[in-house]
């Protein structure tokens, strides 16, 4: 049989039933549609693309979803970061990745030859980010992925729509014309064009590791690293906080976490997220967080103050003045068994940063000792808030949260263009009667 | 993309809520993008959206739970406003208020699209982001230049840019109403509260937009909305009452007269648009028993005051596809489910046949087809094919709408008339030869021989004779032709004169398949 240009589409399948998703479903067609197109295949006598679809369940279906990854031409891979921590995710993508001949990796720790791995960005592109470093959460071993469809650069329509989904990512593409058919022409012409892989012969579904926990490196052996010199990451750009669309997020607690390296003005310490297997609730709390930020498109730093117990409330709250002056949106996070322990001094520093009327945000406490009660009810003090315990009432209210801050940022902000106009005023009845019409 | 003429902005406001401005809204972006323009609609009533719902059927995300809008655009365009006031030297670019457009997935058959821009991702903080967003602030820092550039983007991207307003003398209303339109629709309800409403309104956008202030001075369009009849006196006097008190703002090209332009401008109230938000495209059946007072008729009629374009037309859509749409419309189909999806694909590509067997890929080829028609001025090259009229089926004729109907009908006569054409034509040039002949044998019985210098008589002869043979001729062949009636719409004399030479009977274009959207 003619070789096609056959897809596994892999993604989270929570991403897809979280909400309503209808833009994913709606991708997944119209890029099977668009390839078939190009290739000219009538979609009514073969499929071309699979996908994990929950009402498709059971052993046949498993099996043929094991044969669609040892067959297929090229492997669409949608990133979002509950991607990356999906074990079922990472299995796809390791059967498919063992079927590549010419797979090696680079001193950085970046597989080769993987180009039929074809990496769809779906949420904005803050939503990548870790800190101040760009791309950070997209796996070490699949950073040398092309994460944006390749610009000839003689169209300016062209590279406005790959400008556009690297900054939106792909959810905010779909249907958003002119950019969506470029994008979707683009993608489909990649997969069209990509030459066939060996079929897939040892690796079974069951038996796979999950390719984000592998260790590639030892995988190679140190012999493996590919001779030719490493290229340089895709992306070392350098994120810095913006007014009104950054919150640093300050994390009060006896626990210790690992410190980012990267030197930055705007927080004593940037930290790594939590280690999963000694933290797990802190692991979910960074997440919740970061998800909260981007629903309402926002970026989020993780930052812890130094020392990590504050003594006295000096310089946590002079690095809250110098964000909220900036304009950039802070919160402070207290632990449990650092807050709400009353006359303890850190409960008392952290009391009187609730009380300075010097910077705008809030602090986020969770619901236990003296506010387990407290989660909806008015006997906490200002700036409290109590954070559910439940993931997305948890997220709902920290949105909230992020969106107070904001809009207390813009009001109490005091710049004034020179000659700006005032906001046109509509006056209504009798508002002409006075000075006789 | 488009011609250099920059878009109109457009601006459909109303004192008070429920009169049916966003319905108004919604249909005439349906009614301009179905004569092939480019239109943008902007859900600006950030406290109460709406205009999704009569777009429900063609948005992937109806709800608009992970679609973000105009106002998570106003935030970010706050965040440029800050960050180039702390750092001028940043040049921070704007973002355009079409940053989260969708497209609505219907295929228009002229080229014509309709971009749509909710209010915001509904959800969990929806009100708070619309409540928090501080709009004098937000001016402070620049607003009105960067909803200048933005306007000035908006017009060179499309024809049209249509607004829903918030009600009232809210400051996001100002802003809408009266910095960025060139028109501004105000809706009103026969009612003095409403009535006295819009004419403050109205004195306020003028006076903000006088010529003699900026110079640019901006169009308004008062209109009737929820018309009861129910009540006829009491109705007469508030009409009355409405077209005095606001007979002022009436816009001064269409002032030939008051009472056509108020006529015009009258929407009534049908329960059915009451209940749920549907376009009259899909409400109002367009098959025979269409109404010519309908929502849709009424909805046309408006759309046609406003863009001054006696030619705008609701499209004819074909009654499956209609009853498809509905119920996507309607209560308790939210249209999540994967399988709904499926189905909207089917609406854009699908080779499908309805339980009667039709080919609803060929029928709405025809509708196309109708469509370039009317918006070419009723091009010859539009009409069927002798196949087309073939292929059609007694059933579908009957459930074809009036437009639709018309359209036939034409294409019938246009070939009746290129046949009758033909036949005239040819019995001319008979009747000519014939009469040549004769004068011919007639000269050869006067002159006798010798025969040789017949041809030099017939040299001299010929140009007069046959002339009056084909004068004679074409008034016999004429007066059968006028027997055969007028030619239908768009055949003027050089289509039928092509004909002639070319001797076909069928439309040029051969049948809807080979269609090009791009005359």
């Amino acid at each position: 049989m003619a070789s096609q240009p056959t897809f596994f589409f892999s993604h989270a399948r929570q991403d897809r039933e979280r909400s309503l998703n209808n833009y994913l479903e709606k991708f997944y067609q119209d890029l099977e549609t668009r390839v078939a197109e190009l290739e000219g295949i009538d979609l009514r006598e073969m499929s071309i693309g699979t996908i994990d679809r929950e009402i498709s369940q059971g052993q046949d279906w498993d099996r043929q979803l094991a044969t669609a990854l040892k067959k297929n031409r090229a492997f669409v891979s949608v990133f979002t970061p509950l991607y990356f921590k999906r074990a079922n995710c990472g299995k796809e993508l390791y059967v498919f990745l063992m079927r590549s001949a010419g797979l090696g990796i680079d001193t950085n720790g970046a597989l080769t030859g993987v180009d039929n791995v074809i990496p769809i960005r779906w949420e904005i592109k803050e939503a990548y980010f870790k800190n101040t470093e760009a791309n950070s959460i997209v796996p070490k071993f699949l950073r040398l992925l092309n994460d944006r469809p390749s610009d000839p650069g003689n169209d300016q329509a062209r590279t406005d729509a790959i400008k556009f989904y690297y900054d939106r990512g792909m959810r905010n593409c779909v249907t958003a014309e002119p950019h969506y058919s470029i994008l979707l022409e683009r993608i489909a012409l990649l997969i069209r064009d990509l030459q066939d892989l060996p079929e897939g012969a040892g690796e079974t579904f069951a038996t796979a590791a999950n390719a984000f926990d592998y260790d590639w490196t030892a995988h190679f052996g140190p012999q493996g690293a590919s001779p030719a010199p490493a290229p340089a990451q895709p992306s070392s750009e350098q994120v810095v906080p913006k007014p009104l669309s950054s919150t640093v997020a300050f994390y009060v607690t006896r626990r210790s976490y690992a410190v980012e390296q990267t030197q930055v003005g705007f927080a004593d310490r940037l930290i790594e997220d939590a280690d999963p297997t000694t933290e797990p609730g802190l692991v979910k709390l960074m997440a919740d967080l970061r998800e909260a930020g981007v629903l309402e498109n926002m970026h989020l730093f993780h930052a812890a103050p130094e020392p990590a117990i504050p003594q006295d409330a000096v310089s946590l709250l002079a690095r809250l003045k110098m964000l909220s002056a900036a304009k950039v949106l802070t919160l402070v996070i207290a632990d449990s068994d650092v807050w709400p322990g009353s006359g303890d001094a850190a409960a008392n520093v952290i009391e009187t940063i609730a009380r300075s009327p010097d910077w705008t945000g809030l602090i986020l406490v969770s619901p236990v000792g003296r506010y387990s009660q407290s989660i909806g009810q008015g006997n906490v003090p200002p700036r409290l808030v109590v954070l559910p315990q439940q993931s997305d009432l948890r997220i709902s209210a920290i949105r909230r949260a992020l969106v107070e801050i904001r809009g207390r940022v813009l009001s109490a902000s005091a710049e004034t263009l020179p000659g700006a106009e005032g906001v046109p005023v509509l006056r209504g009845v009798g508002a002409t009667r006075r000075n006789g019409g | 993309m488009r011609a250099n003429e920059p878009g109109r902005i457009v601006t459909f406001y109303s004192y008070k809520g429920g009169t049916g401005r966003s319905m108004a809204l919604a249909n005439f972006a349906w009614i301009l993008a179905a004569s092939g323009k480019s239109v943008l609609t902007i859900d600006w009533d950030l406290e109460a959206p709406g205009l999704h719902r009569y777009f429900r059927p063609f948005l992937i995300d109806p709800d608009l739970l992970e679609t973000d809008g105009l106002i998570d655009t106003f935030w970010k365009l706050a965040g440029t406003a800050l960050e180039s006031a702390q750092r001028p030297e940043s040049g921070a670019d704007a973002a355009g208020l079409d940053q989260t457009k969708r497209r609505l997935s219907w295929k228009f058959p002229t080229d014509g699209y309709i971009d749509f821009v909710g209010a915001g991702r509904q959800g969990a903080t929806y009100s708070e982001r619309v409540n928090t967003f501080d709009w004098k602030r937000f001016y402070d820092l620049g607003g009105a230049g960067l909803l200048a550039r933005a306007k000035e983007d908006l017009t060179r991207q499309y024809d049209w840019v249509l607004i829903d307003s918030r009600t009232g003398v809210s400051d996001t209303s100002g802003i809408c109403t009266m910095q960025l339109p060139d028109t501004v629709i105000t809706c009103f309800t026969m009612n003095r509260q409403s009535i006295d409403g819009v004419h403050a309104i109205m004195q306020s956008i003028r006076s903000f937009r006088s010529p003699t202030v900026d110079g640019s001075a901006i169009a308004l369009f008062p209109m009737a909305t929820r018309i009861e009849n129910a009540e006829k006196e009491r109705l007469e006097v508030a009409r009355r009452y409405a077209r005095d008190k606001l007979a002022e703002f009436i816009p001064a090209q269409q002032a030939s007269s008051d009472k056509i332009y108020w006529d015009r401008m009258e929407v009534s109230y049908r329960p059915y648009y009451a209940f749920e938000e549907i376009l009259s495209a899909f409400g109002d059946a367009t098959g025979s028993a269409r109404a010519t007072d309908s929502m849709l008729s009424q909805m046309e009629v408006m759309g046609q005051s406003i863009a001054a374009d006696d030619g705008l037309r609701m499209p004819e859509v074909l009654e499956q596809d209609r009853q498809q749409v509905l119920t996507k419309y309607s209560f308790g189909k939210s249209g999540k489910s994967s399988a709904a999806v499926t189905e909207s694909r089917s609406v854009d590509t699908g080779h499908v046949l309805d339980d009667g067997g039709n080919d609803l890929v060929f029928l709405r080829g025809l509708l196309a087809k109708e469509q370039l028609w009317r918006k070419n001025n009723f091009a010859t090259r539009y009409l069927m094919s002798s196949r087309e009229l073939d292929l059609l089926t007694d059933s579908e004729r009957k459930q074809f709408g009036r437009g639709m109907a018309y359209y036939l009908a034409n294409s019938e006569r246009g070939q009746a008339y290129f046949r009758r054409l033909i036949v005239a034509f040819a019995a001319d040039i008979l009747i000519t030869a014939a009469a040549l002949l004769a004068t011919f044998l007639a000269l050869m019985d006067a002159l006798g021989p010798p025969f040789s210098s017949y041809f030099l008589q017939l040299l001299i002869l010929l140009p007069p004779v046959g002339l009056a043979a084909w004068l004679g001729s074409s008034i016999i062949s004429g007066a059968i032709l006028s027997l055969v009636g007028n030619p239908p719409y768009g055949v003027g004399f050089r289509a039928s004169f092509m004909r002639l030479f070319t001797c076909r009977v069928a439309s040029d274009t051969q049948d809807s398949e080979a269609l090009s959207e791009k005359p």
